[in-house]
């Protein structure tokens, strides 16, 4: 090993990630040149020097707080009284630490052994003792008749959008033409469970998808078109949205199911699967939409886990569970641990 | 999400707060959008901690790939992996050398503990990703195949960047100390 070879490993040689041989190679040359021994000492005083410059950075005293709450907002869990669970940091860390010692407004804790009888009793009343979460006829639906929800108009903009300007070429060519390899790598590009169902029974076939997102919120965004009418049919899969969880769109009981009819703008359908949302939006008759969207929803639901769509079950233990937690049957959620296999 | 879950979610992300916050330093140089980054990181860490394997990703990287990710998606970057126009190409890594300007040169040449506001500086002018490898690599001592998964590339793209980094680092170091006049050894 040369000086200039050796200075091609002086690197790794010096962080230790150099394999046997090399290392030896290395080894040897330093044998016969000193000066190559001092460059790989100056490696190492830069690293510290760069330790040292960037150590200095110490972490906001209220950032931990912040992302615990953001968390907490995530999660969607709420006290009796309608607030956050309490908001005491217990994080390790300087920054935790800190924060422990301030004054922090006191909230209650939901004790939940106390709901334990309450949980189970409503688990009975609702029937939700085993994996199917609902037997017969649709859930809870909220229909829009205005569709003046953000998220509503926001879906038909982007699926109008992209499929008037790219159309055909709407598609990221790093993705695969593969539904399950696309549904794969989107989920893992932006840490949403994205769905990208086969829609081939159903006369829709797949043109593309891309991290469209809606509007300013992310996503994923597939893109179908039928072989026989040439009608668009647009999948988005973006973070959840806080207004699917309330009753605060439109009229409805507050269902988590979300129907805006088409008349002259694209029929839009959107749940909430965890913390994601889906909205599928083409100019189809809004039954038709509604039996795609309950095919879905069906197959993500029933066992065993369907990879294609990258969906997966509620167990029992979980149902109850959420009951147990939130007081409410909260059935119609994808699994998070069956998801693990995936 | 149960409770239970997020629980395990703060015992496993929470003590990388601080790595993940010198990240996010080093990928947007400002205060607040470092805080907003991390914020989000670990939304999205706890969105998708059901599909984290532990045994198979260590936190620490598993999050930082996170930030990494949203950084670029925030920026409008992201539809594509960035295109680092001055990677070292190690086949022909000789050539580093024969088209050396006279303003390069090594970085071993340089008093290192003498100019850490200069370092500091130097580090700002660089490109996110190379102020990336070299906080992954100094700081938070990832073993090259852990940068590698952080930064979605391969192993000997670590290599490049890393080798890369130095030399620009040590370059910007080399025309601060000659605008002021200071003995900078050079190369030779």
């Amino acid at each position: 090993m040369d000086c200039t070879r050796f200075r091609k490993y002086l690197g790794a040689f010096a962080d230790g990630e150099l394999d046997v041989q090399h290392n030896l190679d290395a080894l040897e040359h330093l044998r016969m040149c000193p000066e190559c021994t001092g460059r790989a000492d100056e490696v190492l005083a830069l690293k510290a020097a760069l330790k040292r410059a960037w150590s200095e950075a110490d972490t906001p005293l209220d950032l931990a707080r912040r992302v615990q709450s953001a968390i907490v907002s995530e999660e969607g869990l709420e006290t009796a009284d309608g607030g956050p669970l309490a908001a005491e940091p217990t994080w390790p860390g300087k920054a935790g630490a800190q924060a422990r010692t301030e004054d922090a407004p006191s909230r209650p804790k939901i004790g939940w052994w106390g709901l334990v009888p309450v949980g189970i009793a409503a688990a009975v009343v609702l029937g939700v003792w085993g994996s199917q979460p609902w037997s017969g006829g649709e859930p809870p639906v909220t229909t829009i008749s205005t569709g003046s929800a953000s998220i509503v108009s926001g879906a038909r903009d982007q699926h109008l959008a992209c499929l008037t300007r790219q159309g055909v070429n709407h598609h990221d060519e790093s993705l695969s033409r593969d539904l399950p390899v696309i549904a794969e790598r989107l989920s893992d590009r932006l840490w949403l469970a994205v769905i990208v169902p086969d829609f081939s029974d159903d006369g829709f076939e797949l043109i593309g998808a891309d991290q469209c997102g809606i509007g300013d919120r992310e996503g994923a965004h597939v893109l179908y078109r039928s072989s026989s009418s040439g009608v668009w049919l647009s999948v988005f899969t973006v973070a959840l949205v806080p207004e699917l969880l309330h009753n605060a769109i439109g009229e409805g009981n507050g269902g988590d199911l979300v129907v805006a009819p088409g008349d002259d703008r694209p029929t839009v359908v959107a749940w909430r699967s965890g913390p994601q949302t889906h909205i599928v939006c083409a100019s189809i008759p809004t039954s038709d939409l509604r039996h795609m969207v309950r095919t879905i929803r069906t197959a993500a639901l029933s066992p065993p886990t369907t990879p294609s769509t990258g969906l997966a079950t509620m167990s029992w233990k979980e149902s109850i569970f959420s009951v147990i937690m939130c007081g409410v049957a909260r059935p119609f959620g994808p699994s998070y641990q069956a998801r693990k296999t995936l | 999400m149960d409770q239970d879950a997020r629980g395990q979610f703060e015992e496993v992300a929470v003590p990388h707060l601080d790595a993940v916050y010198r990240a996010a330093r080093a990928l947007t140089a400002d205060t607040a959008a470092a805080e907003d980054l991390v914020q989000e990181t670990f939304v999205r860490a706890f969105r998708g901690f059901d599909r984290f394997e532990l045994r198979d990703y260590g936190a620490r990287p598993w999050l930082l790939r996170i930030l990494r990710h949203t950084f670029y998606t925030l920026k409008g970057k992201q539809k594509r992996e960035p295109t680092l126009l001055d990677d070292v190409d190690f086949d022909h890594f000789e050539d580093e050398f024969h088209d050396a300007d006279p303003e390069s040169g090594s970085i071993e040449s340089i008093n290192w503990e003498q100019y850490d506001d200069e370092l500091k500086a130097a580090l700002d002018e660089l490109q996110s990703e190379y102020r990336m490898v070299l906080l992954l690599w100094a700081v938070e001592g990832l073993s090259y195949k852990e940068i590698a998964k952080v930064c979605d590339c391969a192993l000997g793209t670590v290599m490049s960047r890393l080798y890369r980094a130095r030399q620009l680092v040590g370059r910007k170091l080399r025309s601060y100390g000659r605008a002021r006049g200071w003995n900078t050894k050079r190369f030779e």
